[in-house]
């Protein structure tokens, strides 16, 4: 077959847009969605930042359309000069087109560019456009790219400002719904970002505002709420040189996780880029230079450890920043890494030197996060199984335990889970009298659920801060090692616990004593998270030994049926529960070191097609991750007699 | 005089060159993999200069590593010696590998790592040869005529 020119197709602009969406906006589906109104929004925030426009106004309709109203210097809608055709209409059919190209109207657009409104357009069943400027009022109607009514005047106009109105074509986006959440975090930020402009969201039932006077301070301050500081006001400074502009707000808390959000000209990175690296390249700057007397022989200070609890806020402003990729999840512009990298250094130097005893406190808790990661490390090869002794060092749970007990029931969704707990609770078999005990109990809550369906409930735990939790809950608790039960054979109707056998480099010695210290006829009831399938079950690994450096036992469901038939027990059954958790929550705690925390991130997001196949786990816009987690909750009976 | 060129090409089975393309081939293949990891550490330190390194010595080991096999792919795939080529001869050396690591390579791995006093190294290869039973059987199923 031959090859010539009249193979060779020209598509418009709009064509190539509807024919390949991905390439111009990333994804379809909800996040696709949220591109085309962040685009719309993005357009009102540049007239705002180019100090034009103070309100913005968003308004989602029950139908699925959206609304955006600015006030600022509206559309141009008169003939453009090239092609003699309304401005308006130009930038809403015209791919690489608008007013950003050229310096002039904008010094620092976050807009795409031309693709903008352009993409909207091709991508909307409905669109239209009302452009209010110079006392007249415009209005332009399409629908998927095509104009149906020219740009034409509408009669007079109050102030001034632009509309637009799209709905996303339901034959590429389907009947996708934005994510609430992240749009209204969005939209909140854009406040922070520029003090004194308002923005709104109205939707059919509910609506909100935000004012931010104190910009990015406040949003520090709003990320912050609830959390235990290291200090009590954000450090907050600003510099400039030539074009480029950064604002920064940093504050830490007493937490784990970094808090990293930073912006260029309105946009947000949540990948970072070359501006977050060389805010954190400064930061390691200064502060290194604070800890030179405080370091023992051989120590140095990681940029990691000093981020460590580091909420912070950095938005650059600069003329045609470059992105990596139309999505711009993170800026490629590495010429102005260390431009940024200066002024942040200059900011922090200054606010360092007038309080120095911040500095020292910052430091102090770096070097100390890195010595207790250190002394965990040595802690985990202590736990090492040696077959010849049985033996785990108990220091080593205890310690873990002992500090996890403080915000214990706020540190993942899991453990009050009502439909897990009450999924134990439902198979329950024992007499209304029962004698139970809840093994390696924590603060008591799976023994409790068993409250009203048996008679005593005993709670056996080793780590004294977790027994004195369990107290407020169970008739009675003792402080004892699962390896050593403290209680003769056959005391026990029921015997209980969750979520702990994989923590123990040999789950058949325990299992072997709860078979032990229950009556013939008695039943155990255990549930334990695993994997869905031996397909997920190399990343789950992974993902958990990461989070938990004494996670021992990967158990299929499969594994746990083994091991209690290996014990004696029969009559093994299991309920299954889907439990969706909250993986950022879960990660932020001491037995996860910074950088495993980023690398469970890193496995959510590069998971294998296969283990999204079998797995169900979701990243939200805002990068917050849910896993739908898979629990077995097994029931197993000591033979009668 | 007759040119070189035209004298047939040396047989490359079981020489001490396809020995040394296999042992190439395994290294670079796994520096491919250490760089990449080397370079994600680098970046979430926050040092973009040496990440930057590190992802491009990834991507040029990996290449080498493709080059290697090209060059054994003329005797067969260098892990267990199968013939390999078209895709029918492919599916086949990849069952038989697959179900070689299922069911002996990793569980033997577990036993010895079990045996040393590491239970969650055990865990872990006990994983990876359960994953690698499904892979086998998929290969199964997609070497049978439908």
């Amino acid at each position: 077959m031959s090859y010539d020119a009249q193979h060779i197709v020209v598509l418009s602009g709009i064509e190539a847009i509807r024919l390949r969406p991905t390439l111009f906006i990333g994804a379809l589906g909800a996040s696709g969605v949220s591109h085309l109104l962040t685009e719309v929004v993005q357009n009102a925030v540049d007239e705002a930042l180019a100090g034009h426009n103070g309100r913005i106004a968003v308004t989602g309709a029950a139908d699925g359309t959206w609304t955006v109203e600015d006030a600022g210097r509206g559309i141009p809608v008169d003939p453009h000069p090239a092609t003699g055709r309304p401005a308006l209409e130009v930038v809403v059919s015209t791919l690489h087109s608008g007013g950003k190209f050229w310096g002039g109207a904008y010094i620092a657009p976050g807009g795409l560019h031309g693709v903008g409104l352009a993409a909207v357009n091709a991508l909307s069943s409905a669109f239209s456009v009302e452009v209010r400027r110079h006392g007249e009022a415009h209005r332009l109607v399409c629908a998927r790219g095509q104009i149906l009514s020219p740009c034409a005047p509408v009669g007079p106009a109050e102030g001034r400002g632009t509309t637009v109105s799209f709905r996303p074509d339901p034959s590429i986006f389907g009947e996708a719904q934005v994510d609430l959440a992240a749009l209204r975090a969005r939209l909140q930020a854009q406040a922070f970002l520029t003090p004194g402009l308002s923005v709104s969201l109205t939707l059919p039932d509910q609506s909100w505002s935000w004012c931010e006077p104190e910009g990015l301070s406040g949003l520090v301050r709003s990320h912050n709420e609830g959390r235990e500081l290291v200090h009590p006001a954000p450090i907050a400074f600003s510099g400039a040189e030539g074009e480029v502009s950064v604002q920064v707000a940093l504050q830490w808390t007493q937490g784990w996780s970094e808090d990293a959000h930073s912006f260029v000209n309105g946009i947000h990175t949540p990948k970072g880029g070359a501006h977050a690296d060389g805010f954190n390249a400064a930061l390691l700057r200064v502060l290194s230079e604070a800890a030179a007397g405080l370091l023992e022989e051989g120590e140095a200070l990681s940029g990691i450890d000093l981020r460590e609890g580091l909420t912070s806020a950095l938005s650059l402003r600069m003329p045609v920043p470059a992105f990596d990729g139309q999505a711009k999840a993170a800026l490629a512009s590495r010429e102005v890494e260390p431009l940024v990298s200066r002024l942040v250094e200059a900011g922090l130097r200054a606010a360092f030197s007038a309080d120095p005893a911040l500095a020292a406190a910052v430091v102090g808790r770096a070097l100390e996060a890195g010595r207790a990661r250190a002394a965990s490390r040595r802690a985990s090869a202590r736990a090492r199984y040696r077959k010849q002794n049985l033996r785990v060092d108990h220091a080593v749970y205890r310690e873990q335990f002992g500090i996890r007990s403080k915000n214990w029931h706020q540190s993942a969704r899991w453990i009050t889970d009502q439909t897990l707990l009450g999924a134990h609770a439902a198979l329950c078999e024992a007499p209304a009298d029962a004698v139970v005990l809840d093994i390696c109990c924590g603060s008591g809550v799976v023994g409790a659920s068993f409250k009203g369906k048996v008679g005593h409930i005993t709670g056996l735990d080793l780590t004294p801060e977790m027994a004195a939790l369990a107290r407020t809950r169970l008739d009675d608790v003792v402080l004892a090692d699962v390896y050593d039960i403290p209680f003769p054979e056959g005391r026990f109707d029921l015997v209980t616990n969750r979520e702990v056998l994989h923590l123990f480099p040999h789950p058949e010695r325990p299992v072997s004593e709860v078979f032990r210290v229950l009556k013939p006829g008695g039943q155990f009831i255990v549930g334990q998270l695993v994997p869905y399938s031996a397909v997920d079950a190399p990343w789950f690994f992974r993902v958990l030994k990461k989070k938990q450096p004494l996670f021992y036992n990967n158990f299929l469901d499969r594994d746990m049926v083994r091991l209690l038939e290996a014990a004696g027990f029969v009559d093994i059954h299991y309920t299954e529960v889907l439990q969706w958790e909250d993986i950022d929550t879960w990660i932020d705690t001491w037995e996860t070191p910074p950088m495993m925390r980023h690398q469970i991130r890193d496995l959510y997001h590069h998971a294998p097609a296969e283990v999204r196949a079998v797995h169900p786990f979701e990243i939200r816009e805002d990068g917050v991750i849910w896993d739908c987690w898979r629990w077995c909750v097994f029931s197993a009976k000591k033979p009668a007699g | 005089m007759t040119s070189p060129s035209r004298l047939p090409p040396p047989e490359l089975a079981e020489t001490r060159t396809q020995d040394h393309l296999k042992a190439a081939f395994s290294r670079d293949a796994a520096a491919a993999q250490l760089w990449a990891a080397f370079g994600r550490i680098a970046e979430i330190e926050g040092q973009p200069e040496a990440a930057r390194l590190f992802r491009e010595m990834a991507e040029s080991e990996a290449l080498g590593a493709q080059g290697h096999l090209d060059l054994l792919l003329r005797v067969g795939e260098p892990l267990g010696g199968f013939s390999a080529g078209p895709t029918p001869d492919n599916l086949r050396a990849a069952a038989a590998l697959q179900a070689e690591q299922a069911s002996e390579g990793l569980p033997e791995m577990a036993r010895t790592a079990r045996a040393e006093g590491f239970p969650d190294i055990a865990s872990w290869f006990e994983s990876v040869a359960a994953a690698r039973a499904v892979h086998a059987a998929r290969l199964d199923a997609a070497r049978s005529p439908r």
